[in-house]
């Protein structure tokens, strides 16, 4: 479990489970979505954590929830609770490939239609990416992946 | 960015293209309207056209480097932007900068408000034809860029911040200077106020125009002047104070109308609070160090290192791998002059952040903009774009 460092209220739940944990959360005045995004951390099998943070306008208090998901596994929308997460889903959709349930209208957001790949993913490699500006340019995929140099983290 | 668009409803509308290309999109937006006659059915925002991956880019820098990045997101605002990362990483630490240095940053994130909020007033200003605004408002904020360059060699892109502190003091005459700025800042407010406040055009093209209720701006996560326009008086300095906001003694601005006129008074005011802040910060600055005391993220003093080998390594080693914070998570917020601007770093034991995460107030605000345009003329579309504040560089980051 990481450590939470800055005393906000942080709990895991299932993705099933997800969708009636902020649904209570709301319940309870939670009424403001602060953030919705995600990391990754590929040494999991479960690699993907969606973080939910939420605020409540009465009393300022705070809260943050996280659903761990794999590669490809779903998870629940929660649009249709706070409306402003469509393009919070949208952009985690786009950057890291995660794919929401339930979403009225998941498509990439920040990226071209026809990009390939999800590039906040940590295995994307940065940079490399062969980019054309003509009008009848063609995807190419020649991008090896980005080695690090030893000794400066993943 | 996106070729295609959501679903539409099947009635006989026309679709505009609006931007990315258009001097009243306030860099590259993509708006396409869907128009029956000239009223605005809805809007679909189309965002990503200035995407340039800086999130992913901070993931390849170390904690220190990192902060040069953060400039580039909201760069109308640098220093709200580098606050909130080093803040991040210092609660990462469990560290926080020495009292001198706290009361600086203050003093520098409102200065940058006060540009922010001028560039702010003289584009909406010139996107409603009254194009002379402009030349006050840059003015005064040319003054404020001049403050930047004096301490710190550059105008906009300071990253005058380093964790747990500063890189060094102000530079002799430079609190003076702001001083004089802030003197004549104040005599130079009615000007602007007899050029908008009661301008029966600007109010014309302002009042009634973007509305939008203060449940539906907290149910968009509208943030900032943007979520006080509608009364509700929400802003982070209060709500979860950071540095040494605790001490001043400043109001928030609320309206309740929640209009583009509303949310120009909001701002308006919040020029006048900027320098009520500043003012107590010159009154009340304390002497003492500018850099917390801390091995794991200050440089050994130069005679230190003049002395002893192992401050030599220690300066060697903090310069070339750069801090490493203990492994964890942590998010910090400043309200910056578009709302709540929160940064979410993710530290796994190394010297490269795992994910740093920027929770931007533009990103919410514009996508409440249907909200805002439904039912308008194109033209009062401009006017509800321009008085929402945002910046596509924190947008798409």
């Amino acid at each position: 479990m990481i450590r939470v460092a800055d005393g906000i209220p942080t709990g895991t739940v299932r993705p099933d489970q997800l969708h009636r944990a902020i649904d209570a959360l709301l319940t309870e005045g939670f009424d403001y979505l602060v953030d919705l995004f995600a990391y990754d951390t590929p040494e999991r099998q479960e690699r993907f954590d969606v973080v939910y943070l939420l605020h409540r306008m009465s009393d300022g208090a705070r809260t943050r929830l996280k659903v761990q998901v794999a590669d490809g596994d779903p998870v629940p929308t929660i649009t249709d609770l706070y409306p402003n997460a469509d393009w919070y889903e949208r952009e985690v959709f786009d950057l890291y490939g995660v794919p929401f349930t339930g979403h009225p209208d998941l498509r990439r957001i920040l990226l071209p239609d026809d990009w390939i790949g999800h590039p906040l993913r940590r295995d994307h490699p940065l940079g490399g990416e062969v980019v054309d500006y003509g009008l009848r340019a063609e995807r190419r995929d020649t991008v090896a992946p980005l080695v690090f140099p030893e000794g400066t983290g993943r | 960015m996106s070729t295609t668009i959501g679903a539409l409803p099947p009635h006989e509308t026309m679709l505009l293209n609006m931007g990315p290309q258009h001097p009243s999109t306030h860099g590259v937006l993509r708006l396409l309207l869907e128009l029956d006659g000239e009223v605005v059915v809805d809007a679909h925002p189309d965002i990503g056209f200035l995407h340039t991956g800086i999130e992913k880019s901070m993931e390849y820098r170390t904690f220190h480097q990192a902060i040069t990045l953060t400039d580039r997101i909201d760069y109308l605002s640098p220093y709200s932007n580098n606050l909130a990362y080093v803040n991040a990483v210092e609660t990462l630490f469990g560290i926080g900068a020495p009292p001198r240095a706290s009361w600086l940053r203050v003093l520098f994130a409102e200065l940058h408000r006060i540009g922010s909020h001028l560039v702010w007033l003289g584009t909406t200003a010139i996107d409603l034809a009254a194009s002379s605004v402009l030349i006050y408002t840059f003015r005064e904020r040319e003054e404020i860029l001049n403050l930047m360059e004096q301490l710190s060699g550059v105008r906009m892109m300071t990253s005058f911040i380093r964790i747990g502190g500063l890189p060094a003091d102000v530079p002799p005459g430079f609190l003076e200077g702001v001083a004089r700025f802030l003197e004549r800042m104040t005599a130079r407010l009615p000007e602007y106020d007899d050029l908008l406040q009661d301008n029966p055009i600007f109010k014309a093209r302002t009042v009634g125009i973007g509305r939008i209720s203060a449940p539906d701006a907290i149910a968009r996560g509208m943030t900032g002047a943007n979520l006080r326009a509608t009364g509700v008086p929400y802003d982070v300095r209060r709500a979860m104070p950071y540095e040494i906001y605790t001490e001043l003694d400043f109001d928030v601005p609320t309206e309740t109308a929640g209009d583009s006129y509303a949310r120009y008074r909001v701002r308006r005011r919040e020029i006048t609070e900027s320098i009520r802040i500043c003012r107590q910060v010159l009154e009340r600055l304390p002497s003492g160090p500018i850099r917390i005391d801390d091995p794991r993220v200050a440089y050994p003093s130069r005679d230190k290192m003049h002395a002893s080998m192992e401050s030599l390594i220690h300066h060697y080693k903090l310069a070339t791998e750069g801090p490493i914070p203990p492994p964890g998570e942590a998010y910090a917020a400043v309200e910056s002059p578009r709302g709540e601007y929160g940064v979410h770093v993710v530290a796994n034991g190394t010297n490269l952040p795992q994910r740093v995460r920027v929770r931007a107030p533009s990103f919410a605000s514009l996508q409440a903009l249907p909200l805002l345009v439904r039912g308008h003329m194109v033209a009062d579309c401009v006017a509800a774009l321009a008085s929402i504040d945002f910046v596509l560089g924190e947008v798409d980051r």
